[in-house]
């Protein structure tokens, strides 16, 4: 009887909305490669932290003030009147950083097993827009306590829209609305971060699904699970993603919110890494704060920055760091996919290109002068040199790549 | 204009990562006080109203939610905090004295301490409170290792006696002697100053050792909660492998 009912109500649905049709579309016969491993994790937890953002957001969103007088006050406001306020604070600051790093884990996966290639140029395109997004929305969000550090990091940044030929000076103005950082900036500040950015990386992360369940979840031997269909047409290494890959997930879940939590719990300021020291004083025009970083997840781009004399070519390299990821499908030629399968100078290659990145990352927390900058400046070519060195390695024919299989290996 | 701001804000950090400790010889003091540890923290707070609410509020902090964290009640409040007549427990710890006598007084504006441990670590004031020395000088006879020309008052001179410097052959502090010892021991003063940061830390983020206790029933939690997962996805996968 009940199973009848619901089955009625499933069809009754069914004939207005496309419920099933769209549950084995996306969960019950979408088919992933049964070989698929740790590296295949981070999509997923990208989705759970951002579900933690938007949550924890709301929740501060109910008691911070967006003013200059009252944005810092607010903030401890939530942290010592507002019920469960710390905690809320806590998950949002430190799932900031959870999530930079489950992404540039996310995105080396990409890089080892070759997601970017054909077919999937565009779910690549769309990740690195949300990567984008991403750091506006992270830059936004870290000005609003107001504290030293966001304070003075505002003013940098949005300063470095003056090196725009002709019109820079204006834009700065109108950007901020006003000649200096003050109420109208962080008015807008807060409202792309609470509602404007969160929309549109909700729309890309959309899409960015839509995108993959089209093509296909690649395999760790970038063998494609379609082009072996048995004769129902279900990929034969294929398994379908509900029940096998969520309840695989739920279990890196559990593992990534203990770590998550150990840190919330016992270390949110994460020695100074999530929250940095001169950011819980308030805000203060007048005085220029002693050191002054981005936040971790910034500093390899900082580096750049800082580390080229002209500052107007210093921002373009800056923003060319990033935006020459969009077009990683065309530098790299080579047709295996997988790392598995590659040369060795790709291996190689990568290697150096990730030790670059982390040496960035360190440079960019020093203080900008001696070695530091001299490293820097090393580090930036060879993270350049990189994409120059991959279109040669595989536009000339040099890479010795191995046999790919025919099928997925199994473990 | 705007390129002007930009290589000033660039430049002005870099002038002041430059600047370094003026003394060398001194190192930063641990308190070794634990923040679990609540008596220190009540004490703390008594001597802060005692010696330093004359001049320093703790604007973030209410008087019940200190009372409520340490494990007194409103008579202790009302006997040993609570200065002024008739003032409500959930008000804030503010200082009597108004910000422009502070700015007249001793050129600066008296500092707020409820964000102070977190910004410059409980070391930090520890030491600060340890590193007095006499140095006439100064216009108020004392100069401070770790806050150099520092506004404050040696206002615990009188339990602490006064401190002299020794220096090196180049000049520099590597050392505070105080010779004639005030109304306290040098462990007492040592003790009374951790307290001191005790409260202070306590002040700065409440809520930290709480966060602590809950944090270990929330990683029990978590840790039943993935076994469980698991369990069930080897059970799923052992299905998947005999098809
Ligand atoms: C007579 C007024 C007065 C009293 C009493 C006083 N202070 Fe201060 N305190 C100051 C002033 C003024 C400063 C600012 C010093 C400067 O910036 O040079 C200061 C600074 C400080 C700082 C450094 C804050 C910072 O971030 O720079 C700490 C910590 C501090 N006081 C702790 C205490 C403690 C603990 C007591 C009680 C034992 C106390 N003060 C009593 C006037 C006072
Ligand atoms: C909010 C951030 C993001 C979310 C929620 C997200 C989510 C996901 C999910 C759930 C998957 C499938 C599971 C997996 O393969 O790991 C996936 C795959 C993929 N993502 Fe993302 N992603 C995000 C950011 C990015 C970024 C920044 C990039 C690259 C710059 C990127 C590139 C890709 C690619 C290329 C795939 C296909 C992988 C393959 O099949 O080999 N994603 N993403």
């Amino acid at each position: 009887m009940s199973e009848q009912s619901a089955s009625g109500l499933q069809s009754w649905i069914d004939n207005r909305f496309p419920l099933t049709s769209t549950w084995r579309y996306h969960m019950s016969e979408y088919y992933v490669p049964k070989n698929i491993n740790f590296w295949y994790l981070f999509g997923s937890l990208s989705i759970l932290v951002l579900v933690i953002q938007i949550v924890t957001g709301i929740w501060l969103t109910m008691y911070y003030q967006p003013s200059v007088d009252r944005a810092f006050s607010s903030v401890e406001f939530i942290m010592r009147d507002v019920e469960w306020g710390w905690l809320m604070r806590y998950l949002h600051t430190v799932g900031a950083s959870a999530f930079f790093a489950v992404v540039y884990l996310h995105m080396f996966r990409c890089l080892l097993y070759g997601s970017y290639k054909k077919p999937r140029e565009l779910l690549w395109i769309i990740g690195v827009l949300i990567y984008l997004v991403m750091m506006t929305e992270a830059f936004m969000g870290y000005a609003l306590p107001w504290g030293q550090l966001s304070y003075w990091a505002t003013q940098v940044i949005v300063a470095l829209f003056g090196v725009v030929p002709v019109i820079g000076d204006d834009l700065v103005v109108w950007l901020q609305g006003g000649f200096l950082v003050n109420e109208a900036t962080l008015g807008r500040l807060f409202s792309l971060h609470v509602v404007g950015l969160p929309l549109l990386l909700i729309v890309l992360v959309f899409l960015h699904i839509v995108a993959l369940h089209h093509v296909g979840t690649s395999s760790p031997d970038g063998v494609e699970i379609k082009q072996n269909k048995d004769e129902n047409g279900k990929p034969r290494d294929g398994i379908p993603f509900f029940p096998y890959v969520v309840i695989k997930d739920l279990v890196g879940f559990g593992i990534f919110l203990i770590i998550f939590c150990a840190i919330v719990f016992f270390a949110p300021e994460f020695f100074g890494y999530f929250i940095e020291r001169p950011n819980l004083e308030e805000a203060n025009p007048l005085q220029t704060p002693e050191a002054i970083h981005p936040i971790w997840y910034f500093t390899a781009w900082y580096a750049m920055l800082q580390c080229i004399p002209n500052e107007a070519f210093g921002v373009l390299v800056m923003f060319a760091g990033s935006m020459i990821l969009l077009f990683l499908p065309w530098i790299d030629r080579g047709e295996v996919r997988s790392i598995r399968y590659r040369g060795l100078g790709y291996k190689i290659g990568l290697a150096v290109f990730i030790a670059s990145f982390l040496i960035l990352t360190w440079a960019g927390m020093q203080d900008p002068s001696g070695a530091p900058i001299v490293i820097a400046r090393i580090f930036t070519a060879v993270y350049f040199g990189y994409f120059v060195f991959l279109w040669a390695y595989t536009y000339f024919g040099f890479e010795q790549t191995k046999p790919v299989p025919e099928r997925v290996t199994d473990k | 204009m705007s390129k002007k701001k930009l290589g000033y804000v660039l430049g002005a950090l870099l002038a002041v990562s430059f600047v370094g400790p003026a003394f060398a010889g001194m190192s930063m003091e641990n308190p070794r006080v634990s923040h679990h540890d609540r008596d220190s923290i009540r004490k703390g707070a008594e001597h802060f109203v005692q010696y330093c609410s004359g001049c320093h509020s703790v604007q973030y902090l209410r008087y019940d939610r200190l009372a409520e964290d340490t494990g007194m009640d409103a008579e202790w409040l009302e006997e040993r905090l609570i200065l002024e007549e008739g003032l409500e427990h959930h008000k804030p710890m503010l200082s009597a004295m108004a910000a422009e006598d502070g700015v007249n007084w001793f050129g600066t504006a008296v500092p707020d301490l409820s964000m102070t441990a977190r910004v410059r670590g409980e070391d930090w004031i520890y030491t600060f409170l340890n590193a007095y020395f006499k140095d006439e000088d100064q216009p108020l006879g004392f100069d401070n290792w770790v806050q150099e020309a520092t506004a404050m008052p040696h206002v615990l001179v009188h339990l602490q006696g006064t401190p002299q410097p020794v220096f090196d052959d180049n000049g520099r502090l590597v050392d505070i002697e105080v010779p004639e010892r005030g109304e306290m021991s040098r462990r007492e003063y040592e003790r009374m100053t951790a307290e001191l940061t005790a409260f202070l830390s306590y002040a700065a983020e409440p809520i930290r050792a709480d966060r602590e206790r809950m944090g270990i029933w929330v990683l029990l939690f978590l840790m039943v909660m993935t076994a469980v997962f698991y369990l069930l996805y080897k059970e799923y996968w052992r299905e998947l492998k005999q098809k």
